[in-house]
């Protein structure tokens, strides 16, 4: 399973909910925000070395709460990669894996179109402002077009109530509300999943309700 | 073989241009595969450096629907007749007749599922996302100069030096400059509606033989329209910019001790 998390515009919370969502999962979670990479790396391969031919993806899987499949964060390394590679790199973090949460890059270039073609699912993440959503919606678009069903669409960091059911209905998906919980934001940097840092919070549980819509 | 063919083959600066026109006259679909006869690499089609779907190095495989007609084309680098004795470096042998031969053709059945999209065909849909080559190069362009300028004078902590107030003076002289004459066009504009607006005949004939003529004035009340929209947004979004940048503190001393 190559689940995409996607959103169409940048800062809404695509990488932590990827992350919490593999977390969630049991999945490796990889980071293919080319140009902005977010996801924890350290020395060694990365995706840009991948895509661009220089190691294979095995080789840069790094181990941890969650597997993290990292980004290199050099302009020069995005504009070396071939981001077609990603689908036999993707392929074989699932063939190896079983899960595979992709974390994309926002926009609607090929960066954040590959991903797409390549996953059999994807999940939109929306900010509660009505100015992230015509973004989500052109995203769900190049989504069908691109034949990644949705699964779901998570409206994140949410601290009033928000128009949740409107929202579902722009985007033809179950809405997930995620609140806004400074354990979910820590949790990337912190390497602690919410799901298992704070089982009991209402964050985890709505990460832990996306998770069970993904299909096995 | 039940696909018409026919073809031309230029040659422009020791390339050979092939271009095929395809009839399928038949009732039914037909999945038809075409190979190139010249001596040389396939140059097929691109779209942002991705070959158009159904090319590989040797030619083209397509389906052409019933009594349908397609125009391909292929470009293939004419190399020089190796056999020559090196006196005349242009010649070339010419292309092989035919240039191009269809190699199969069949029947297929319509109710085969469609190709799924592919890697391939989103990149030739969707824009580059690479970074331009002169951001990574650090090379100087007009547009790097600007970027660097913005980051230098974005660059926060550093004491406020003189030289990092001048970059962010200029910067931002450059960009009042832009907003400050597009603001007069459309000054220019209104001005020339508002004379209009409500005008005895003398004037509307002085201000009409400035800007041209009745259909100029159709347009100039179109664009005084547009302007309106545009500048309420821009007023929206300028006071509320200055509402939220009022309302910041940077703990300037706070931030300094922790240094």
């Amino acid at each position: 399973m190559i689940l995409a998390v996607t959103g169409g515009k940048g800062g809404v919370g695509k990488t932590t909910l990827a992350y919490n969502l593999a977390g969630a999962l049991d999945a490796v979670v990889v980071d293919a925000d080319l140009g902005m990479a977010d996801l924890p790396a350290v020395r060694g391969p990365d995706l840009h070395d991948v895509l661009a031919g220089r190691a294979a993806v095995e080789e840069t899987l790094r181990p941890g709460p969650v597997d993290v499949v990292p980004c290199g964060r050099t302009l020069a390394g995005a504009r070396a990669a071939d981001v077609t590679r990603l689908v036999d790199a993707l392929a074989a973090v699932e063939q190896e894996r079983g899960c595979v949460v992709v974390d994309c890059p926002a926009g609607r270039r090929a960066d954040a179109g590959v991903p797409l073609a390549v996953a059999h699912a994807c999940l939109v993440v929306v900010s509660p402002r009505a100015f992230a959503l015509a973004d989500a919606i052109r995203t769900r678009e190049l989504a069908r077009e691109l034949e990644a069903g949705l699964v779901a669409c998570a409206i994140n960091r949410v601290v009033e109530p928000p128009p949740t059911k409107a929202i579902a209905d722009a985007l033809g998906a179950p809405a997930a509300v995620v609140p806004a919980d400074p354990r979910v934001r820590r949790s990337v940097a912190s390497e602690r999943p919410v799901v298992a840092a704070a089982p009991q919070s209402d964050a985890a549980a709505a990460i832990q309700s996306l998770a069970d819509r993904v299909p096995a | 073989m039940r696909v018409d063919l026919s073809w031309t083959v230029d040659r422009v600066d020791g390339v050979w241009f092939v271009a095929c026109r395809l009839h399928n006259p038949t009732a039914v679909t037909h999945r038809v595969r075409l190979d190139s006869c010249l001596d040389g690499p396939v140059l097929p089609p691109r779209q942002r450096g991705v070959p158009e779907s159904g090319w590989d190095a040797s030619g083209l495989t397509l389906e052409l629907g019933p009594d349908e007609r397609r125009g391909v084309g292929f470009a293939c680098p004419a190399l020089p007749d190796s056999g020559d004795d090196g006196s005349d470096t242009d010649r070339t042998p010419p292309a092989p007749d035919p240039p191009v031969v269809v190699t199969d053709c069949a029947p297929v059945d319509s109710d085969d599922p469609t190709s799924t999209p592919t890697a391939a065909a989103a990149v030739r849909r969707l824009g580059d996302h690479r970074p331009p080559r002169a951001v990574v190069d650090g090379t100087s362009t007009s547009t790097t100069a600007a970027t660097t300028t913005d980051a230098e004078s974005n660059r926060v902590g550093d004491g406020g030096t003189d030289s990092d107030q001048s970059a962010a003076g200029a910067s931002a002289f450059g960009e009042t400059a832009a907003i400050t004459a597009w603001l007069d066009t459309v000054e220019a504009r209104v001005e020339h509606a508002e004379r209009l607006t409500d005008s005895d005949l003398e004037t509307a004939t002085a201000v009409l033989e400035g800007i041209g003529s009745a259909a100029a004035a159709v347009d100039l009340a179109r664009q005084v329209d547009a302007d309106a929209s545009r500048l309420t947004r821009l007023a929206d979004r300028a006071s509320s910019l200055a509402g939220r940048a009022e309302t910041t503190d940077v703990p300037v001393e706070a931030l300094e001790s922790l240094t």
